[in-house]
């Protein structure tokens, strides 16, 4: 456990990228927005949240380059590693959450949409239903970020770039197939009725999240645990 | 079990984003054994620059951060592979004295790969050479110490005392000779050189590796041919 403790404590030796980045890059995007949406008259609902989610993504992707050499040079065990990175991982995630929630709450009442109609924080399907689903969805989304990235990274540490490519070709392969698969088979009407009547706002996919996050943690730590440096 | 070996690498990684100190913190609540004051004491002596970002250091300075973390760990079995690419010889002798002067106080198992034999001879307890991945020698470096002596005179003075024994290397310079024989010294060879005027002299750690492997590659070429 402690050592665990250990990595979660040498991850966030790097408070710039965990702390600060992501609210950097938030905030610029709210400033144009910002800026757009007072220089006309109209309401403007805008998709810029999504930018700290991709970020999660981003960090997700280097955080195994940076630190996972180093933490094993250190003598850390993997699945130490992968614990405690994991760990950040939620922590972050939910205190990214926790200020997002508060940001929507304040945007709704006081703050009155910035006094320029912004709906930058409070959006239709991101932010819909009572406050704690909403959270659950946010926290979610984030860590299905995350361990996209993480996997990732973790098929590079493990198969280096002959393992990038294949993933690449797998990924092109999946995308290109998929859809001729469904138009083959005249999937699209079906699939387009169970959406319409399944998905109303995002918290309808957070059960799906979850379950690929925990897949994704899952494969990460696999290739991670056989992976050298 | 991991936390009682420390392992510096000449290739091994930091995080871009850490500065020395970060990088020395994290050693410190990962090895039980971590002396602060010495580490800090360490940096002074490599004079590394502490809120420097691993990403800006030279070659050099990232070999010192090695080294500190391996000596300042005091973990029971230390591994430097070599550990000092990128510093010079003053660096390079500061690493030997303060690994001799903290081993003396915290005796401890301290492996040390090199290529820089004679620089680190004086240090040495044990010697393994490894040559093409086979271990070539495994002894005490005393006992190495004494296992080949050179002459060196006359050239044809040093090819009578020849005579009978087996040459691993012959060097000449003009008229004058020097030819390297494995065994010890004894009292009989010191007179034989002695009466033939010649100079009698030991084999430092560096030539003798450099003999033996040597003749490891004839000896490998001739099966070959």
């Amino acid at each position: 456990m402690n050592r665990i403790a250990e990595v979660f404590r040498m991850q966030l030796r790097d408070k710039f990228s965990w702390l600060l980045l992501p609210w950097i890059i938030l905030g610029s995007s709210f400033a144009v927005n910002l800026l757009i949406a007072a220089s006309q008259p109209d309401t403007l609902v805008t998709g810029g949240l999504t930018s700290i989610f991709i970020y999660y993504f981003v960090i997700g992707i280097v955080v195994p380059a940076q630190t996972f050499p180093f933490a094993l040079g250190m003598g850390i065990r993997r699945i130490d590693y992968f614990a405690g990175t994991s760990l950040v991982s939620v922590a972050i995630g939910a205190l990214m959450t926790v200020l997002l929630l508060i940001l929507s709450v304040l945007e709704n009442s006081w703050l009155a949409s910035w006094g320029v109609g912004l709906s930058f924080f409070d959006v239709p399907f991101f932010s819909d239903g009572p406050i704690a689903m909403r959270g659950a969805t946010y926290l979610a989304l984030f860590l299905l970020m995350f361990f996209s990235g993480f996997a990732i990274a973790c098929v590079y540490r493990k198969f280096g770039r002959a393992g990038m490519y294949a993933l690449i070709v797998l990924g092109i392969v999946v995308t290109a197939f998929t859809p001729m698969l469904i138009s083959y088979y005249d999937l699209w009407d079906e699939i387009g009725r169970w959406v319409e009547a399944n998905i109303h706002s995002l918290n309808d996919l957070t059960p799906w999240a979850m379950l690929f996050s925990a897949l994704l943690a899952l494969v990460s730590f696999g290739l991670l645990r056989r992976s050298t440096v | 079990m991991l936390r009682r070996i420390c392992f510096i690498k000449e290739s091994q990684k930091y995080p871009e984003a850490f500065r020395i100190q970060d990088v020395l913190a994290t050693a410190a609540a990962l090895f039980p054994n971590w002396d602060s004051a010495f580490a800090a004491s360490l940096a002074e002596d490599f004079r590394l620059p502490l809120r420097r970002r691993m990403k800006k250091l030279s070659r050099g300075m990232l070999s010192s951060v090695g080294i500190i973390i391996g000596l300042a760990s005091r973990a029971e079995l230390t591994i430097f592979d070599e550990p000092y690419l990128g510093l010079d010889a003053v660096a390079r002798t500061l690493f030997y004295d303060r690994l001799m002067q903290d081993y003396t106080e915290y005796p401890r198992t301290v492996i040390l790969s090199t290529h820089l034999i004679d620089e680190v001879s004086a240090l040495l307890e044990h010697v393994l050479v490894i040559d093409e991945g086979k271990l070539l020698l495994d002894e005490e470096a005393d006992a190495l110490r004494g296992r080949a002596y050179s002459v060196a005179g006359n050239a044809t003075k040093v090819d009578a005392f020849a005579q009978g024994r087996q040459v691993v290397h012959r060097d000449t310079f003009g008229s004058l000779a020097t030819a390297t024989f494995m065994g010890r010294v004894d009292a009989e060879i010191r007179a034989q050189a002695h009466s033939r005027n010649l100079e009698l002299a030991s084999v430092s750690l560096q030539q003798l590796i450099v003999h033996l492997t040597g003749a490891n590659a004839q000896r490998k070429a001739a099966t070959k041919q």
